[in-house]
């Protein structure tokens, strides 16, 4: 609009032109490469569909900031996590991801698996325990309420944080009486409890705060047991995997420590070997397992061996490894789709799109008649550039497809068509102001051009920031709203405008055919030829 | 189209124009009705939330033929599971090969149970769609975060591009003004709301932006250097503007609506009620409005805002002293001119001369 660019203007608009088609074809070249490189699962030319386009279950787990610090690290955590507990149902092709600050989803494509969800989301605390007391004789009788609280609190005003591991050890290898003297009553009030224990197998609820001792049993053997703080928390775990060791035929769990993990390991086996002791690996208040310590383990790598069949086996090391999520979840949606409704879904989005630009484009041929070719062949133009994107984008970061995605370019039909048509009309107004043809092309272009770009701006601005706050489908709508938007900035600047100015030295467009859209009449002139600078000037002051 | 075009033609260079700045009163007036309207109906009525918002299962059960017979069917199944959830299900058919049941809240093994009851039923295939209690109040929190991020940047950007916080302003209003007459408008025909018409609304945000920003651009152009001319009132310019801009309007009313529509039409066509319906319906009528309000409501609105800045305001009464004083001279033609300061001219007073060719004209 400004006019010192005036100079600048008219330039090769037919190599702007061919350079932009040439970008375009090596968009597309970049496509088939790049799947040449990866070997392409699927079809190479077909965007890769989100879940109601092709069938599928999609989790939302929402973090409860009651259970923790809901932070970016947290949730991250969480989601790796979930991800190996996803792959460890023996569902692949998950994807778990985080979106929205607090919430975790996944996508399970084409597979109806809304049962895994309890499985996945359950918040379970591991630790690892020392046994102070181990089969205790249980009277069966459970206290009555009052004692029971009472029990508790005496277990509760101790203070358990004040003592040194090699105390807590002591209190296996020499029996909870070798604690200090203050640690006496509560240890009085655990065998209180221990005695009136009750293993009932699906029906524990203790309480199991790390950093006190807990009377708690092993429902797979009934045994009940008093034990010590935790002594290495489950996150401690890094690696743990079911096996069957060379030379033997029994299922083992090898397990593997961190750093810190493996140093008090490493205490407490050497301490715990000689007395032939035990410790406890506590899931959610319930003992998973409590193996004898057979040998000193300095390098954190521990194997637990027992009577495992491989299903136990594989069970017990996906919970010492996925054991503790650090956020507690709360089912937020299970969605399942079948491939029939997905089916339609997509063909409803497709024959839509078709149908809108079908509409538009009758219409710009309509209003616009010669000049509606050039809308046509923009919007072909931004239609093969956003399709050659999201395959692109499918590919490169894997980007789907989805509904309210379809939806989005749809509705970006109307919104692209409109920077044609704030062009066409700066162009017309340029000739209704008395400029020749080919200097309203320059002059309409130089005016419409900031429209354009503040309009597309605040457009964009909208789907960015739907983007960055919506949660769940929407984002697939913002995100088509928002790459639409930059493809039609291209598309006006390296296509439509250059064509403009090329058609505009064509005889059909430049001398003002009947059929071209830019004659005198259509135009609303008269007096003059488009071709002709008026005499005097129009309405304009 | 060519009586279009030449219309347009008119309207550019105001041979033809419409007064819709000098009229603001009424567009006010009508639209003041419309939002009394809108904040009552949501008063009376509320809005109707979707599933999304309350919490439930929602089945898809696809069916060889959704008739009234397989829709009792499938509820008497429904009730059959004895499930105190699904006792009283809402089911309808959602086009001709699919049936859509809504229960309360449901564990997922109920929800197998369900499901399965469907499938034996006669259900060829069951879709599921679990929404937990709190799904939709985090779809609107997050929603109204971004719409207040939303608001904040977009009035700098405005402000920045056209250096005018006026123009911000009046966007805005115009910006509320769309939003509260589409909540307005679902609270009184009971459409259901659901994350994808929240999703629909704040598209509006935008597109009713784009309107509006269009038509600023072309406001600004026009009273440019306007202090330095002492011909045309700020008014008229902006008034003018608009008329310039109004073939623009018309027709990316018409090219942003058409493919909504097709939307709408081939979503309740297909699929039946859905995002997809629910989404266009949003568009639609939002986009409606939008064109609607960046006409007569924006532009009024920062014109009158304008009218209030010293520099204008002395230059309005300049402008005003002059044609009162060229209309002293013989054949005056108009009386208008005599109004007060304070109050605005309009911009739908022509001048003289051009008023008089339009009648050589015949129109």
């Amino acid at each position: 609009m400004a006019a010192p660019a005036r100079g600048r203007q008219v330039r090769r608009p037919g190599r702007t032109l061919l350079l932009f088609l040439a970008g375009v074809v090596a968009m597309f070249a970049l496509v088939g490469f790049i799947d040449l490189e990866d070997g392409g699962g699927h079809g190479t030319w077909q965007p890769r569909l989100g879940l109601d386009l092709q069938g599928g279950t999609r989790i939302t787990l929402q973090a409860e900031s009651s259970g923790g610090d809901v932070t970016a690290a947290n949730l991250s955590q969480a989601r790796d996590i979930i991800d190996q507990r996803v792959n460890a149902t023996g569902v692949s092709e998950a994807e778990v991801t985080t979106q929205g600050g607090n919430q975790i989803v996944i996508e399970i494509p084409g597979q109806e698996r809304g049962d895994i969800v309890d499985q996945v989301g359950r918040t379970a605390q591991l630790q690892f325990r020392l046994v102070w007391q181990q089969q205790v004789a249980s009277t069966g009788q459970a206290l009555d309420d009052a004692a029971a609280q009472q029990a508790q609190a005496t277990v509760d005003a101790a203070d358990w944080s004040a003592l040194s591991l090699d105390q807590l050890i002591a209190g296996e290898t020499q029996t909870p009486a070798a604690l200090p003297a203050e640690y006496q009553d509560a240890v009085a009030a655990l065998q209180q409890q221990a005695q009136a224990f009750v293993c009932s197998p699906g029906e524990l609820s203790v309480v199991d705060t790390p950093d006190e001792p807990i009377v708690t049993c092993d429902p797979k053997t009934g045994e009940v047991m008093v034990l010590s703080p935790a002594v290495i928390g489950g996150s401690h775990v890094k690696d743990a995997n079911a096996a069957i060791p060379q030379n033997t035929a029994q299922w083992v769990v090898d397990i593997e420590l961190d750093g810190e993990g493996s140093d008090t390991f490493d205490t407490v086996t050497e301490a715990l070997t000689p007395a032939q002791g035990r410790f406890a690996v506590v899931l959610d208040g319930e003992v998973i397992t409590a193996p004898t310590s057979n040998a000193h383990i300095t390098n954190g790598k521990a194997q637990i061996s027992g009577s495992f069949t491989q299903e136990t086996a594989v069970d017990l090391a996906n919970q010492l490894k996925y054991g503790a999520l650090p956020l507690t979840f709360v089912v937020n949606g299970v969605s399942v789709e079948g491939p029939t409704l997905a089916g339609s879904q997509l063909q409803a989005g497709l024959i839509a799109g078709a149908i809108g630009m079908a509409l538009v484009l009758v219409y710009g041929l309509f209003y616009y008649r010669g000049l509606g070719l050039v809308v046509v062949a923009s919007l072909g133009v931004a239609a093969a550039i956003t399709y050659g994107l999201v395959l692109l984008l499918g590919q490169a970061m894997g980007f789907t497809l989805t509904l309210p995605g379809i939806a989005g370019l749809i509705v970006a039909i109307g919104i692209t068509a409109d920077s044609f048509i704030v062009l066409f009309e700066r162009i017309r107004d340029e000739v209704r102001d008395g400029k020749s043809l080919r200097l309203a092309v320059e002059a309409g272009w130089e005016r419409a051009r900031s429209t354009i770009l503040a309009a597309d701006a605040v457009s964009f601005l909208a789907a960015f920031i739907l983007f960055i706050f919506a949660i769940g489908v929407v984002r697939g709508f913002a995100f088509a709203l928002g790459l639409t938007t930059l493809v039609d900035i291209l598309v006006v600047f390296f296509f439509t405008k250059p064509l403009m100015s090329v058609l505009a030295r064509t005889k059909f467009f430049g001398q003002g055919h009947q059929l071209s859209g830019l004659d005198a009449a259509h135009l609303g002139i008269e007096g003059r030829k488009v071709t002709e600078f008026a005499t005097a000037k129009g309405g304009r002051s | 189209m060519g009586r279009l075009s030449s219309f347009g033609q008119h309207l550019y260079t105001g041979r033809v124009s419409f007064d819709f700045v000098g009229r603001r009163l009424l567009w006010y007036a009508i639209s003041a009705v419309l939002v009394l309207g809108s904040a009552a109906g949501l008063g009376v009525n509320g809005l109707e939330r979707g599933i999304d918002f309350k919490g439930g299962v929602e089945f898809t059960a696809q069916v060889s033929d959704a008739s009234s017979a397989s829709v009792d069917r499938l509820r008497e199944a429904v009730i059959d599971t004895g499930l105190d959830a699904a006792s009283s299900p809402v089911v309808n058919t959602s086009g001709d090969s699919a049936i859509r049941v809504q229960t309360s809240a449901l564990t997922q093994d109920e929800t197998s149970q369900v499901a399965d009851a469907l499938a034996s039923a006669g259900a060829t295939e069951v879709s599921q769609n679990l929404v937990g209690p709190s799904w939709g109040a985090e779809v609107a929190k997050k929603a109204a975060t971004g719409l207040v991020v939303f608001l904040v940047i977009v009035v700098l950007f405005i402000w920045a591009y056209f250096r005018e916080w006026r123009m911000s302003v009046a966007a805005m209003v115009a910006l509320a003004h769309d939003l509260v007459i589409t909540v307005g408008i679902y609270a009184w025909s009971g459409f259901e709301v659901t994350p994808a018409t929240v999703t629909g609304l704040l598209t509006i945000l935008g597109y009713s932006l784009y309107d509006t920003v269009v038509v600023f651009d072309k406001v600004r152009e026009n009273t440019r250097g306007i202090t330095a001319s002492t011909s045309r009132l700020y008014a008229e310019q902006a008034n003018l503007a608009v008329n310039q801009t109004l073939v623009r309007s018309i027709n990316t009313s018409i090219t942003a609506l058409l493919p909504v529509g097709a939307l709408l039409i081939v979503g309740v066509g297909v699929l039946g009620s859905g995002p997809l319906k629910d989404l266009a319906l949003a568009l639609f009528v939002g986009m409606a409005v939008g064109t609607y309000s960046s006409i007569f409501i924006a532009t009024p609105i920062a014109v009158q805002l304008k009218e209030r800045d010293p520099a204008i305001r002395e230059h309005t009464a300049k402008v005003l002293k002059r044609r009162a004083k060229e209309l002293e001279t013989p054949d005056a033609v108009a009386p208008a001119t005599a109004r007060p300061v304070a109050t605005s001219a309009a911009a739908g007073r022509r001048q003289p001369q051009r008023s008089s060719r339009q009648q050589r004209r015949g129109r």
